[in-house]
């Protein structure tokens, strides 16, 4: 054997090494979450947090502030205008921001009766929400289109601005919508059948943290008026005032957190 | 002695082209050397940028992010690893270009319904529309708002002409010279077609040339938000 004839088996020799036998620590592999939750389990428990929020931001400020003269636009992100987003903004604007964050998370807001029509639902996703509509109860599926783990939870009227609003707004393809209908639907999207449990907590702390930066935003478009409200630990209910961004969350936190816990030790509600 | 001289001139070869990989090996190691790695011209106001903005590295030391991906090949592990640098993603855009009021945020496309559009092009990510070292602002084509608003419906309408002619028409090269994607700049929409910006301004504009829109509204941050 001459020694040019060892080169090749040699520099196999010495690749092998490097790749496998005095290996270093091995990077975190992908498959090493010690639990997981349903990935159902983790977004019914994100949908009720969702409900709170937004329920919570309904009813007890843009419900008793405009009456104190707090206005509340579609257009309240535009630099002249002094207002909050309207509730399905505010779901909006906190989806954005989840979004942009590290987790791959989806939520959406839907109709197959939007006033804006981009909003429209279509295909499996339309089939699905006639579903959702006549049972009044969440559907969960893999939409073929992007592959994604797809939970979608009834959208219901629950305040009477929701119906008088949608009835009146010029754009709005419906005008005869009652109290407690089915408006449309909340769109939860998850890349995998399951959650780890780390992962779980992680969203519920995204979510939250997304309604606090848009609950910000809009004390932060409001406040700059003269006479506008007094921000602290106040409800507009109350006082010609609005709570801060933590005394909201604070009572977001304390209505959801009890039955967010449950959702994720019972599993299905 | 002919063969002497072969074997010779062999060697020198050999060992000025092992000097010359070296070479080149430690001059893109360097950071003086990211210019020869740029696979063009960066994007207007993206020149004084450090690649390592963009570019960061990837997790662990090139020997074990070989073996994951050497690993992964095998199917002895479940996912690789990253080789040298991490994907660019769109969360190293919004570092800087982070703002509200977007007016087609990215997201928005990773909807279901948005799957036409995602076909068409990557639209839910900011590469897209907007390709890193091509010298130009957007490297989408001006026209791609025909994908969306095709069934385009304004009541009242209150321009001249029409969306409605427009899109009858099919003119999607107008939609640009009114509407502002973002929404980042302080444009005020014209009401006529002839107060509106020309297409060639338009662009330019979408190249490398000045801003048709007026200045902007959020001036990206010059240092990544993370």
């Amino acid at each position: 054997m001459t020694p040019s004839s060892l080169i090749a088996p040699l520099s196999l020799g010495v690749v092998g090494v490097y790749l496998f036998v005095t290996a270093p620590p091995p990077l975190p592999d992908g498959s090493e979450a010690s639990s997981t939750f349903p990935v159902e389990t983790v977004l019914t428990m994100l949908a009720h947090e969702n409900d709170v929020a937004r329920t919570l931001y309904t009813k007890e400020i843009v419900g008793q502030a405009k009456p104190r003269g707090v206005e509340f636009r579609e257009d309240w992100r535009e630099p002249d205008v002094y207002a909050g987003p309207l509730p399905a903004l505010f779901l909006r604007a906190s989806a954005e921001r989840v979004a942009r964050s590290e987790h791959p998370l989806g939520l959406f807001l839907g109709s197959d009766m939007p006033i804006e029509s981009s909003n429209r639902f279509d295909a499996r996703q339309m089939e699905v929400f006639a579903e959702v509509r006549a049972s009044r109860e969440p559907r969960f599926f893999v939409d073929e289109r992007t592959g994604l783990h797809t939970a979608m939870f009834p959208d219901f009227a629950g305040a009477p601005a929701c119906v008088s609003c949608h009835n009146e707004h010029p754009d709005s393809p419906k005008t005869d919508w009652e109290l407690g209908d089915v408006m449309g639907a909340t769109t939860w999207t998850w890349p995998d059948a399951t959650v780890p449990t780390d992962t779980a907590l992680q969203l519920v702390a995204t979510l939250r943290g997304a309604f606090a930066a848009t609950y910000q935003e809009f004390l932060d478009d409001v406040t700059p008026l003269a006479g506008s409200p007094v921000v602290g630990a106040e409800w507009p209910r109350n006082a010609h005032a609005l709570p801060d961004a933590g005394v909201f969350m604070g009572r977001v936190a304390e209505t959801s957190s009890a039955e967010s816990l449950a959702l994720l030790l019972g599993g299905d509600r | 002695m002919r063969r002497l001289l072969a074997s010779s001139l062999r060697r020198r070869a050999y060992g000025g082209g092992l000097v010359a990989i070296l070479g080149i090996l430690v001059l893109l190691r360097l950071p003086v050397g990211g210019w020869i790695q740029a696979p063009g011209p960066a994007t207007p106001g993206h020149g004084e940028m450090r690649c390592a903005q963009c570019h960061e590295r990837a997790e662990g030391s090139l020997r074990q992010q070989l073996q994951a991906t050497v690993q992964h090949a095998l199917g002895m592990r479940e996912t690789g690893a990253d080789i040298g640098h991490r994907p660019v993603g769109d969360r190293v855009c919004i570092d800087c270009h982070d703002r509200p009021n977007d007016r087609h945020p990215t997201v928005r496309f990773r909807e279901a319904r948005f799957a036409l559009a995602r076909a068409e092009r990557p639209v839910q990510r900011c590469t897209g529309c907007h390709l890193e070292h091509q010298g130009v602002r957007v490297t989408a084509p001006s026209v791609v708002c025909q994908t969306c608003h095709g069934d385009l419906d304004v009541r009242d309408d209150p321009v001249e002409p029409t969306h409605a002619d427009l899109v009858a028409r099919e003119d999607w090269t107008t939609c640009l010279r009114c509407h502002d994607f973002h929404g980042n700049h302080t444009h005020v929409v014209a009401e006529s077609l002839a107060d509106a910006i020309s297409v060639d301004a338009v662009l330019e504009h979408l190249g490398s040339g000045p801003r048709a829109y007026g200045p902007v509204t959020h001036e990206a941050r010059s240092t990544p938000q993370r």
